[in-house]
């Protein structure tokens, strides 16, 4: 335990170390350019996250929340990460196209193999959506059906024998009940 | 902060373990290929440049920028899981919890920095006012340094957080597997506040757990069994981020992986557009050098103990040799081509240069960066460094680099200087 802490210490400071080296080069080597116009970007970077994309991306998820099944917020998780993310890569493509006299830089057409990508993430999410609940509400329906058999099943025995013991084969009981889907939060 | 604002149990250690694990191995190798980038630029003289494989640099440069991107939406999915943690009150508990606060803000500003100037760098977008390849490789310290520091600080947290194969959250029944930890965990709650861990905000208003055998993990506390089938589940949280890795990598890595060229869709570069099928960096009218590199009075000086002035009709009635060698940018496109001139070496060898000289090429650029480049001898000797007159069978085109250009295996793109009007041995 002693041994792990010096590591993890020798490591903390290998860090700061580097991170100093960082600094000096940034503040001392020529042709960097002025420390604040990099403070600003270093910053804005922050800033644009933590108090514009965030906030954003969490009122946004709680408005969703209130309209949305389980298996829907997993849809637009990965809507929203994996288009999200596309997104954002090619913005600087569109932002730029045609700007550069160089026209080998952004040489492709963004706004439609954009539009692509997401038509086919967004295609993609609802066939495996879909054909998720389609297969849940078959096996809820088999299950149902298993359980009033099992239950006709008990009360015959419990006719015929009056002792009554069913020891029936629905032990599936971690599958979702109807009450799932409708996701209600708490308050 | 609003009791219950942040409900997801995926907030939580094993979360930010798996994608802080991700994002560290692709911030890493970012770093290191980095690193390798700017000492092919820069090399100090004490370091042996490798030649072999010829694509060296067109891999660890893809590599670079496709790990940048890859970085995109792992950061994104981690700052999302610990973004709570901004709000944990009180913000400042003691003067190492400051410093730790600290080093944090540090990490987040210089990760966003150095993946925001990247992405704009590859589309040559440069809306600041600092240089950009030098402010880029200080940056990177700052960050990968305060990336080995938070690593330090939070060995246990991500020990625990890797360790941990089954709760709730992972969509599996909850309690399952877990009393086996329940010793563990007990002592990772203990750590947890020693850590000054902010208590999850729902576990304040939930009624105890100790009412519940014990082996209920902690994370899976804060919400009761059935509500927790409401939340994505960390499985699906993790699918999603690695959906969108693979989007985004699938659709730009075909700039430098050529075969991956048909789903090229995003990356600023195609393999296949440009003059003679390959991409440019700097065109002859950016470089200004359309007028002199068009000049029939061009001549190569070659200077050494016998210096030797040749027009390109001299040049081409020279032994000519081919290489196929591959032209890769510092922006993460590449590709292979098959380039034919005559041999540096030879050149050298005309002027009587010593075998371990390295040479000054000139372009007829003036100003740039990359006008005046030093070659090191691991490459003026190579029998595939080429002053390359002709390229995929045809005569240069002028953005290439008319009337000659300098193509070396395993260097920087930027390297291999064009227009190339004189070459001085050292």
């Amino acid at each position: 335990m002693r041994a792990a802490t010096t590591v993890r210490i020798g490591v903390g400071a290998a860090g700061v170390a580097m991170a100093g080296f960082g600094v000096w080069g940034a503040l001392t080597q020529p042709e960097v350019g002025k420390p604040w116009a990099i403070g600003k970007w270093l910053i804005g970077g922050v800033l644009l996250h933590d108090a514009v994309l965030a906030p954003v991306v969490f009122a946004a998820c709680a408005v969703a929340w209130r309209f949305t099944t389980v298996r829907m917020r997993r849809a637009l998780a990965v809507l929203l990460l994996a288009g999200g993310s596309a997104a954002l890569i090619a913005l600087p493509d569109i932002l730029r196209r045609g700007r550069n006299s160089n026209p080998t830089v952004t040489a492709l057409d963004y706004p439609r193999n954009l539009t692509a990508v997401l038509g086919a993430l967004l295609l993609a999410v609802l066939l495996f959506t879909v054909s998720g609940a389609v297969r849940e509400q078959r096996r809820q329906r088999r299950l149902r059906i298993a359980a009033e058999a099992a239950e006709a099943e008990a009360e015959a025995e419990a006719e015929m024998e009056a002792e009554p013991e069913p020891e029936s084969g629905s032990r599936d009981v971690d599958a979702p009940g109807p009450g799932d889907l409708a996701g209600e939060p708490e308050a | 902060m609003r009791e219950g604002a942040f409900r997801s149990p995926l907030h939580d250690e094993r979360t930010a373990s798996l994608i802080g694990t991700a994002l560290g191995i692709a911030f890493s190798t970012a770093f290191v290929t980095g690193v390798i980038s700017h000492e092919l630029q820069h090399p100090p003289s004490w370091l042996p440049l490798p030649t072999r494989p010829v694509w060296f640099y067109r891999f660890t440069q893809g590599l670079h920028v496709a790990s940048g991107i890859a970085a995109i939406p792992l950061l994104l999915a981690k700052l999302w899981t610990v973004y709570p943690r901004l709000y944990s009150w009180p913000p400042v508990k003691s003067l190492i919890h400051a410093l730790e606060r600290l080093s944090i803000a540090v990490l987040v500003a210089g990760a966003v920095f150095e993946l925001a100037t990247g992405l704009l760098n590859i589309v040559q977008w440069y809306p600041w006012k600092f240089a950009f390849t030098q402010t880029h490789f200080w940056v990177a310290w700052i960050t990968f340094g305060a990336l080995v520091l938070h690593v330090a600080v939070k060995a246990p947290a991500i020990a625990r957080g890797l360790r941990r194969r089954r709760s709730g959250a992972d969509g599996d029944e909850v309690g399952t597997a877990a009393s086996a930890e329940a010793e563990e965990t007990a002592s990772a709650s203990a750590s947890a506040s020693a850590l000054h861990e902010p208590l999850p905000t729902h576990l304040l208003s939930a009624p105890l757990p100790s009412a519940q055998p014990s082996s209920t993990p902690a994370e899976s506390a804060p919400s009761p069994a059935g509500a927790s089938r409401d939340f994505v589940s960390r499985r699906a949280l993790l699918t999603a981020t690695g959906i969108a890795v693979g989007v985004v990598t699938a659709t730009t890595i075909g700039a430098s992986v050529t075969s991956l060229r048909s789903i090229d869709l995003l990356a600023p570069r195609s393999p296949e557009v440009g003059p003679q099928g390959v991409p440019i960096n700097r065109t002859a009218a950016q470089a200004r050098v359309m007028k002199a590199a068009l000049d029939p009075g061009w001549r190569l000086t070659v200077e050494g103990p016998d210096s030797v002035e040749l027009s390109l009709a001299q040049l081409a009635a020279l032994p000519q040799h081919s290489a196929s060698l591959p032209i890769a940018c510092v922006e993460g496109w590449s590709v292979n081509a098959q380039w034919e001139g005559v041999r540096l070496a030879d050149l050298l060898d005309r002027v009587g240069a010593s075998p371990d000289s390295n040479v000054r090429i000139s372009s007829l650029e003036r100003g740039g960066a990359y006008a005046v480049t030093v070659m090191p001898h691991e490459y003026t000797r190579d029998p595939l460094t080429l002053l390359a007159l002709r390229l995929n069978g045809s005569q240069l085109d002028i953005d290439h680099g008319y009337p000659a250009r300098i193509i070396a295996p395993a260097r920087p793109g930027v390297l291999q200087t064009k227009w190339v009007s004189r070459i001085e041995v050292l």
